[in-house]
Parts: C-alpha cells; structure tokens; sequence
C-alpha cells in the first residue's frame, strides 16, 4: 500500500467516530504522525484489546471483559435493587451519586417504534427471565424522562407487575441549585405532582 | 435565508445528531412535514429539549434553506397529550405513517393537521381504532387516493349491503369473483360513512392497510412489528392492535 493510501485510511478510519468529519479526522491524524506516534500506537493498542475483549456481561448487559461484570459478580451489593438505565453512562452517573448499592440493568436504548427498536434489543426477555427468578424485589426505572423512556419504563413497570416485583419511578424535579423561574413548565408540573411532606 | 416564526407544528420522530443535538422531524401547519436541526438542545439545562417530545402542541421558528433548517425558539401550544399503553403506540404508528408517505416541506392542506390533532384527541381519550381507521382513510385522501368505498370501480355501481366485495388498491372497491375472498358491502358502506363498529374493526383495519400497503413501498411499518413484539413479550392475547 502506498503512503498516501495508508493515510487516506486512517482519515477514514477515524470518521467512524460520532462527530467527526473528514477536516477533524485528517487534523487528528496528522497530530499523530507528526507530533505524538507512541500515543498512536498506545490507541491502537488499546482499540484493538478493548474491541476484541470487552463484551456485554451476562446479567446487566454493560460492557466487561469478563462473564459478569465487576458489580454483577461481586458481593458488596444488594441483589435485591436493580436500577433500570438506558446507556453504560447512566450507570456511571448513578454510581457517581454513591447512595446506590444495588444492581443494574443497562437497555443499551429505549423503546423506538419509528427506528423499529423494540423489546428484544433492549435485551427485555431476558429482564423478565430476571425477574421470575425472584431474586429482585424492586426495580428502580432510570430510563430518560422523554416520551420514550416513558414508553420504556411503562412497559418494563408491566413486565415487573406480571412478576410480582414492586417497580418505582425516579422523581423528575427541578435541578439542585437551579431557578424555578427557569425550570421548564413540564418538569415544574412533575415537581408540583410529586411534591412531598417536608420533615 | 428562510425564516419561520410561531408556526403550529408536532414533533413526529426525534434522534439524537452529533453531541448535543436532535434531528426533529416536525409536522406543521403550513410547511407540511419538515426536518430541523435543534443545535445544542441535548445535555444540560431542559428547555427546548423538554418540549421537544412527540404528542405535544408547539409554536416553532426555523432559519435557512434546505432540507435541513435549523430550529429557533420552542414555545409550548398547549399540555401534552396523555397517551398511554396501546394508544400511546397507536400514536408512534400515526407518526411513522406522516413520516414515512409525507415528503418533506411539501405543504399540506390545514385540513390534514386538523386531522392529526383531532386523531390524537380521540387517542388520548381512549377510541383506538376510530381515530386510527379514521387517520388512515384522511390520509388517503390527501395523498390523492380518495376511494370511493360506496360505489365499484368497474362499473360506478352502488355498493349492495348484502354483495361481495374487495379492495383492489390504486383500483377501488370490485365485486368478488366467486371463491375470491372479500368482504360484504355493508362494511364497505359503513367505512364510507365513517362509522367504525367493533365487529368490523378486523375488516376495516385490513381494507385501509392494504389500501396504504402500495404506498410505503412494501418497507413493513417498524412501529406496528415493534408493538406486536412487545405484546408477544407481555403475554398479551386480546384482540384488537395498533396499526
């Protein structure tokens, strides 16, 4: 392959990722080339590893190099809680928090009809599966509080009434620190809807 | 540049475009379907994101040419609608549909609006079939397939109530063929007249799908497969479905 064909391949290379087009992705690789080789050759190192170990773990479908992930497999936590989410970043947002200490379950989506993204990409079935094994008494849903996530949450809060397993909602409200003046009407309805007793 | 300001329009389909941006697809009133570019309406402070959801009334602005303007101010046009269960997917359906056969900023006639509004009220009010059948037969229309469900296409007969009938699509209503399966003329009368009884709900959800069938270009409806994939799921036997 000729000079110019490997590096019209690495320009194309990089495009894959999500906001880059062809000025940021030749930018990119002339960084590379020109000023930083051994940090190219410790992201293709690590690209290749992570693509070719990093799979779904068996229980919460986030991603692990292992079966089960680190949180699915160890003891520290309580396997009766499972929190619902959408993307592996949610987990991270939850876990940021640190006042969880139960499980996950990770949608890798939402329900979208009109993308044709239904119950088996969400890896749903094998929800319910979870939750006939009667382990979980509760599943807190963490979808996004779009109509989808709604939709989402809905659905699996039905799958959860089938199974005999108590399911709840985390609270929309308005943002610590934020103005109510600017908080949108419908996120102030839900603040107004599920207001409770101050102790 | 183009400029629309406060124009009445419903969010059909959003998805997510580089880091902190939707690609909305909107209904309008006067521009028809249209797709925008909200720049900078995803992650931190709601606003603009929160009011772009589908099933909800907007007042929108856009600016520039192209296929794809970019969203300006969002103002709310009234409360969501409370769509729930299967009207909730009824309504995906409804949406995929203005999606999939409205090309875009292609203008509508108000009356087509009107009809989607009206479709989403008897939706959020629980008459799913009504305001499906009822969409379907609307849209025909506008798209230029204005059956004419009381009279045959060969002959301009009157339909009998007590006849053997079927749809052929781009054609009309036929009489059958002895041995061709069909259904009677009363229920080609009644999907005339609008009037939507349970016992000929099968029926009518047949006829106007196989008259919208030729139309979305033998691509399945996504919102309809995923519906019944979810029933299969949630062990759900009744009859009666979305789409």
């Amino acid at each position: 392959m000729t000079a110019d064909a490997l590096l019209e391949e690495l320009v194309e290379a990089f495009q894959v990722l999500p906001g880059v087009g062809p000025r940021t992705a030749r930018r990119m690789a002339y960084h590379l080339l020109e000023r930083d080789r051994d940090a190219g050759l410790r992201l293709a190192g690590a690209l290749e590893a992570a693509m070719r170990s990093l799979r779904q773990c068996t229980e919460c479908r986030n991603f692990t190099a292992q079966e089960r992930c680190r949180l699915c497999a160890g003891d520290q936590r309580d396997r009766g809680l499972l929190c619902v989410v959408e993307s592996p970043a949610d987990v991270e947002a939850v876990e940021q928090t640190g006042t969880y200490d139960g499980l996950y379950f990770v949608l890798m989506g939402h329900l979208s009809p009109l993308d044709g993204i239904g119950p088996e990409a969400l890896g749903l079935d094998r929800l319910q599966e979870r939750l006939a094994r009667g382990e979980v008494r509760e599943v807190i849903l963490a979808t996004n509080p779009t109509v989808e996530g709604e939709a989402t949450a809905h659905f699996i809060a039905q799958l959860c009434e089938e199974a005999g397993v108590r399911a709840t909602r985390i609270a929309h409200g308005v943002p610590v620190g934020g103005e109510l003046e600017y908080v949108d009407s419908s996120t102030l309805s839900h603040a107004f809807a599920d207001r409770k007793p101050v102790r | 540049m183009n400029a629309v300001d406060g124009e009445p329009a419903w969010v059909l389909h959003a998805r997510p475009w580089r880091d902190t941006s939707l690609l909305c697809e909107l209904f309008s009133h006067g521009h028809g379907r249209v797709g925008v570019l909200a720049r900078g309406v995803r992650g931190g402070r709601g606003g603009r994101r929160a009011l772009l959801q589908p099933f909800r009334p907007l007042l929108v602005g856009w600016r520039g040419r192209g296929e794809l303007p970019t969203l300006g101010a969002v103002e709310p046009a009234g409360a969501p609608l409370a769509l729930a269960g299967e009207a909730l997917y009824a309504g995906f359906y409804l949406n995929e549909l203005l999606c999939r056969l409205l090309p875009r900023q292609m203008p509508q006639p108000p009356s087509l609006f009107l009809a989607y509004r009206e479709s989403l009220g008897r939706l959020a009010r629980g008459t799913v079939e009504p305001a499906l059948r009822g969409f379907e037969k609307h849209l025909l229309e506008q798209l230029g397939y204005a059956y004419r469900f009381d009279r045959t296409a060969d002959d301009d007969a009157p339909v009998r109530p007590g006849g053997r009938y079927r749809l052929e699509a781009g054609v009309g209503v036929l009489p059958c063929l002895p041995g061709e399966p069909g259904c009677s003329g009363e229920v080609f009368l009644a999907l005339a007249r609008e009037e939507w009884r349970p016992e000929w709900q099968g029926e009518h959800r047949r006829i106007l799908q196989a008259a919208l069938e030729p139309l979305l270009g033998g691509r399945p409806l996504r919102s309809r497969a995923v519906y019944g994939a979810l029933r299969r799921l949630a062990g759900d036997r009744r009859r009666g479905r979305a789409g």
